[in-house]
C-alpha cells in the first residue's frame, strides 16, 4: 500500500520538531497524503463527469471512456473519481464530528462516573439498539434534503459508538497505577484526563476511527442509494448504483463499477485500520511517553 | 466487533447482488421451462392467472377512496364503460338520454346481480353514486351531480348543476364504480368490495396479494379463467425476474431496458401500446417563479428535445410529447405542436431581457436558474427529470433538481416554492377533454397548483363541458388547447407507452388505452 509508505516521512519530519514523537509525524503525514490523493483524483478524470452525451449513452468501456458511459451518456470512470472525493470528504467529516463529540462525552462520563455515567450510557445504549440507517433516514427526512442533512444524521447516530468505547477505555486507564500515582501527587482531575489518560487512549480511538470510516462510507452510499443526501446527477457512488438499477440486467457493469469501488475502498480502509492498530498497540506507552 | 459485522454484511450483500444479477436469469429460466413442461395437467385444478403488479392492488388500506383497482380488475362495474377507442359504451347502463340540458336518464341493464345475490337496480345505483360523492371530495367536481332520482327500477335520473355533456364519459371514471350495499357494514364502514363485475373479491393480504375468482352470475360474457392472483412486486427488476422464473404469468410496467430483451425471447409475449398518460413539467406561473413570464415558459418548451428525453430516460419506450393530448386520440382537437427550436428560444429569452454569457443565460449578472422538483416513487420520474434538467443545462439554463416523495413535493408545490414540477397524469383516461383541463388547469380548480390564470381558457373549458360532441365542441376545446400550447403552463415531455409481458401460453390480452383496465375476461391459458 503506497499510502502506508507515508509513515516513513515521520522520522524525517521529526527532525524539525524534536519535541513531538516521530510516529505522530508519520501519522500526520499519512493523513495529509491520503487526503491530497483523494482531492487530486478528479484531475485524472478523462472526461467531464457531469456532461451528458446522449448520443454516446451506454457505451462499452474503451479508450475514450475507460469504464464506458451510463444511461445519460456520462463517463463512468470520471464519475467514480469525482465520487471518491465527495464520499471520502463527507465520510471524514462525519467521523470527525462523531469522534469529537462521542469521545468528549465518553471521556467525561468515564472520568465522572456515577449518576452522569449511568444516564449517558443508558442513552447511548438506547441509540445503539435502534437500527442506525433507519434513524438516519428519519433524521435526514426531518432536516430535509441535502448533503448536510445526511452528514448530521450519520454523525448523530454514530457518536454513541465513540462515547461507549472511550468511556470504557477511560475507566480501564483510570484504574491503572500511573493514574493513581498522579492522583496521589495531588494532580487535579482535568489535568489527569488531558495529560495522562488522553494520550494513552489515542490508539483505540484511531482504530475505531478507521473502522467507523468504512461504516460511514457504506451508510453514506446506502442513504444516497435510497435517494437521500446528494441531488440527482451528483457523481456519488451509492447514487450511481441507484441510477443504474434500471439497467442492471443489460449493463451490470454500471452497478458493478461503483459497487466494487465501494467494496474495495472499504476493505482498504479496514486494512489500514489493522495496520494502524498494530503499529500503535505494541509500543503504545513508549511511543507517547518516550522518557517513561 | 459491531462495525466489522456491518462491514462484512455489507460486503456479502454487495457481492451477492453482483453475482446474483449475473446468474439469476441463467439459473432460474431452465427451472421455469422444466416446470411448464413436466407439470401434470389436472382437470380439477382451477385455471389461475398470476399477475405481478407495480402498485399494491389495494393500496395502503382496503379503502374505496384509494383504489382504482376495483374497476381495473372488474370486481366492480361502472355505469358506462369505454371501448378500445375510448368511446363510451354500455356498462351497467344500457343507454342514456339527455332529456334536458341538465337532466340525464340512464336506462339500466336488466337481470344484473351483485356478488352477494342482491339485485342491481336504480336504487342500488343511486346508493353507490351518493356514497362515492360523499367519500371523495373531488367526485362532486368531476360529476357535477346535483340530484339523483329513481324514476323506476330500471331508470335513473341524474340532474347536473349546469349543462354537462361530459357526464357519460365521466361516469366511466374508476371512482364511480357501483358498490353493492354489502360492501359496507352496518355503521357504513367499508369492508370489502361487493360488485357486479365478472370477478368477485376473495382475499386481500396487505403488501402481498389480492385474489379474485370468476363470478358465474356475471351479466356479460363469462371469464375463461377461474381465478386471478394480483401479486404486489414493486421492484421492476424483481417483477420481471418473477415472470422469467415462472412465478407469475403476467407483469405490467416493464423496465424500458427489459422490453427489447423480453421481445426477443420466444418464451414471452410482450404487449406495447401508446395509452392515456403524459409525463409533463408543470410550470409555476405564479409570482414566486421567473416562469410567470410567458416568454420564458415558451423558451423552456422550445429548448427541450423530447426525442432525447424518450431515448435518454426511457430507452425509447414512450412517444415524444409536443402537445397535451396524445395525437392518436381522435376526439382531442388538433393543435400546433411545440418544436425543438433553439433559435426561437434564444429570441424569446433575449426579448425577456436575458443575455447568454459564457454559455449561460443571465440577467443582471444572475444566471437563470430553475428549481425542478419531482418524486421518486414512480421509477421513471427521476430519469425523466434528470434528462430534462440536463437538456436545459446544455442550453445554458442552470437547474436545481430535487427529488421528494409525492407528498413532500406537493408541500413545496402548494406553497409555490418551485419553478417546474415533473409529474405524470392520465388526462385522456375518460375519453373526454373535460377531465384534466377542468380539474387541473382551470383557475378555480382545487388541483391547480400552478398559479396559472387565463380567463379565456377558463371560459372555454366551462363552455366545452356543456356542449355535445360536434364541431362547436371541437372548436371550443381546440381553442383551449391552443392556449395551453401558446401560454405554455406546462412542458409536455412524454406520452406514455404501456408495456406488459406474459408467459407464451397466456392468450387474449389487449392493452386498454385508458391505462386503468386489465380486461382479463377474455384472457385464457
Amino acid at each position: 500500500m503506497a499510502l502506508a509508505q507515508s509513515f516513513a516521512l515521520g522520522p524525517i519530519l521529526g527532525r524539525f520538531a524534536p519535541g513531538v514523537s516521530r510516529r505522530v509525524w508519520g501519522l500526520a503525514a499519512f493523513v495529509v497524503v491520503a487526503i491530497v490523493a483523494v482531492l487530486i483524483l478528479p484531475f485524472f478524470a478523462p472526461n467531464d463527469p457531469f456532461h451528458s452525451q446522449f448520443l454516446h449513452r451506454l457505451q462499452p468501456p474503451g479508450l475514450d471512456y475507460p469504464l464506458g458511459t451510463d444511461a445519460m451518456g456520462r463517463c463512468v470512470f470520471s464519475r467514480l473519481l469525482y465520487g471518491a472525493r465527495l464520499t471520502t470528504l463527507s465520510a471524514l467529516l462525519v467521523v470527525a464530528l462523531a469522534a469529537g463529540f462521542g469521545s468528549a462525552v465518553g471521556c467525561l462520563t468515564g472520568m465522572c462516573g456515577g449518576f452522569i455515567d449511568r444516564v449517558v450510557m443508558r442513552f447511548c445504549e438506547g441509540v445503539s439498539v435502534l437500527p442506525a440507517l433507519a434513524i438516519c433516514m428519519i433524521i435526514s427526512g426531518v432536516l430535509g434534503l441535502g448533503l448536510q442533512a445526511v452528514i448530521i444524521a450519520l454523525a448523530a447516530v454514530h457518536w454513541t459508538d465513540y462515547a461507549r468505547v472511550m468511556r470504557n477505555v477511560v475507566m480501564v486507564e483510570r484504574g491503572k497505577t500511573y493514574v493513581t500515582a498522579a492522583e496521589a501527587l495531588g494532580v487535579p482531575g482535568h489535568r489527569i484526563a488531558m495529560r495522562h489518560i488522553l494520550p494513552n487512549i489515542a490508539a483505540p480511538l484511531l482504530t475505531l476511527g478507521t473502522y467507523s470510516l468504512s461504516w460511514v462510507i457504506l451508510s453514506f452510499a446506502g442513504l444516497s442509494f435510497l435517494g437521500l443526501g446528494v441531488e440527482p446527477g451528483t457523481p456519488e457512488w451509492g447514487r450511481m448504483i441507484a441510477e443504474s438499477r434500471s439497467h442492471l440486467r443489460e449493463y451490470p457493469r454500471l452497478v458493478l463499477a461503483p459497487g466494487l469501488t465501494i467494496v474495495g475502498f472499504v476493505i482498504a480502509i479496514n486494512m489500514l485500520g489493522d495496520v494502524i492498530g498494530d503499529r500503535f498497540r505494541d509500543t503504545r506507552a513508549s511511543y507517547f511517553h518516550p522518557k517513561d | 466487533m459491531k462495525t466489522r459485522n456491518k462491514i462484512l454484511t455489507g460486503l456479502v450483500l454487495a457481492v451477492a447482488v453482483a453475482v446474483g444479477s449475473f446468474f439469476a436469469v441463467r439459473n432460474l429460466m431452465p427451472a421455469a421451462t422444466v416446470d411448464a413442461e413436466t407439470a401434470p395437467v389436472v382437470a380439477s385444478e382451477p385455471k389461475t392467472l398470476v399477475v405481478g403488479t407495480m402498485w399494491e392492488a389495494l393500496p395502503l388500506s382496503i379503502q374505496p377512496r384509494r383504489s382504482r383497482f376495483f374497476n381495473e380488475s372488474e370486481i366492480l362495474d361502472t355505469l358506462v364503460k369505454l371501448d378500445y377507442d375510448l368511446n363510451p359504451v354500455p356498462g351497467l347502463a344500457l343507454s342514456w338520454d339527455r332529456v334536458s340540458p341538465t337532466v340525464w336518464h340512464f336506462n339500466l341493464r336488466d337481470g344484473v346481480t351483485f356478488h352477494d345475490g342482491s339485485a342491481f337496480d336504480a336504487d342500488a345505483a343511486k346508493y353507490a353514486l351518493e356514497r362515492v360523492i360523499a367519500l371523495l371530495p373531488y367526485a362532486a367536481d368531476l360529476l357535477n351531480i346535483s340530484k339523483i332520482t329513481v324514476i323506476d327500477a330500471k331508470t335513473l335520473e341524474i340532474e347536473t348543476t349546469e349543462p354537462f355533456a361530459a357526464l357519460p364519459n365521466q361516469l366511466s371514471d374508476a371512482i364511480t364504480v357501483m358498490y353493492g350495499k354489502a360492501s359496507f357494514d352496518a355503521d357504513g364502514q367499508f369492508v370489502s368490495p361487493v360488485g357486479t363485475g365478472p370477478w368477485k373479491f376473495v382475499e386481500y393480504i396487505a403488501q402481498d396479494r389480492t385474489i379474485v375468482e370468476r363470478f358465474d352470475g356475471y351479466w356479460g360474457d363469462k371469464p375463461v379463467l377461474d381465478r386471478i392472483e394480483y401479486r404486489y412486486i414493486p421492484d421492476h427488476n424483481s417483477r420481471t425476474l418473477a415472470l422469467e422464473a415462472g412465478e407469475v404469468d403476467f407483469v405490467d410496467n416493464l423496465l424500458p431496458s427489459d422490453v427489447a430483451r423480453l421481445s426477443a425471447d420466444e418464451k414471452f409475449n410482450v404487449y406495447s401500446k401508446p395509452i392515456a398518460g403524459l409525463y409533463y413539467g408543470a410550470i409555476n406561473a405564479g409570482d414566486k417563479s421567473v416562469l410567470n413570464d410567458v416568454r420564458l415558459r415558451r423558451a423552456v418548451n422550445a429548448l427541450i428535445d423530447r426525442n432525447t428525453v424518450v431515448a435518454g430516460a426511457l430507452d425509447g419506450i414512450g412517444e415524444p410529447a409536443w402537445q397535451f393530448f396524445a395525437p392518436q386520440f381522435d376526439w382531442a382537437p388538433k393543435v400546433t405542436p411545440h418544436a425543438f427550436d433553439v433559435e426561437a428560444a434564444s429570441a424569446l429569452l433575449t426579448d425577456a431581457g436575458y443575455e447568454k454569457i459564457d454559455g449561460t443565460w443571465q440577467k443582471d449578472g444572475a444566471p437563470l436558474t430553475l428549481r425542478i422538483l419531482s418524486y421518486s416513487s414512480r421509477t421513471e420520474m427521476p430519469a425523466i427529470t434528470e434528462v430534462m434538467a440536463t437538456l436545459l443545462k446544455q442550453q445554458g439554463i442552470a437547474t436545481d433538481v430535487q427529488m421528494y416523495t409525492w407528498e413532500g413535493m406537493l408541500d413545496f408545490v402548494k406553497r409555490g416554492e418551485y419553478d417546474i414540477s415533473v409529474v405524470f397524469w392520465t388526462p385522456e383516461m375518460t375519453g373526454h377533454p373535460d377531465l384534466h383541463l377542468k380539474s387541473q388547469f382551470h383557475s378555480k380548480a382545487g388541483l391547480n397548483q400552478q398559479f396559472w390564470v387565463n380567463a379565456e381558457f377558463d371560459q372555454l373549458v366551462d363552455t366545452g363541458r356543456t356542449l355535445d360532441a360536434g364541431a362547436e365542441r371541437d372548436a371550443t376545446y381546440g381553442r383551449a388547447l391552443e392556449i395551453l400550447q401558446q401560454d405554455a403552463p406546462i412542458i409536455p415531455l412524454v406520452h406514455k407507452v404501456y408495456v406488459a409481458a406474459s408467459a407464451k401460453d397466456v392468450a387474449g390480452f389487449r392493452v386498454h388505452p385508458s391505462g386503468f383496465f386489465y380486461d382479463f375476461k377474455n384472457v385464457s391459458r
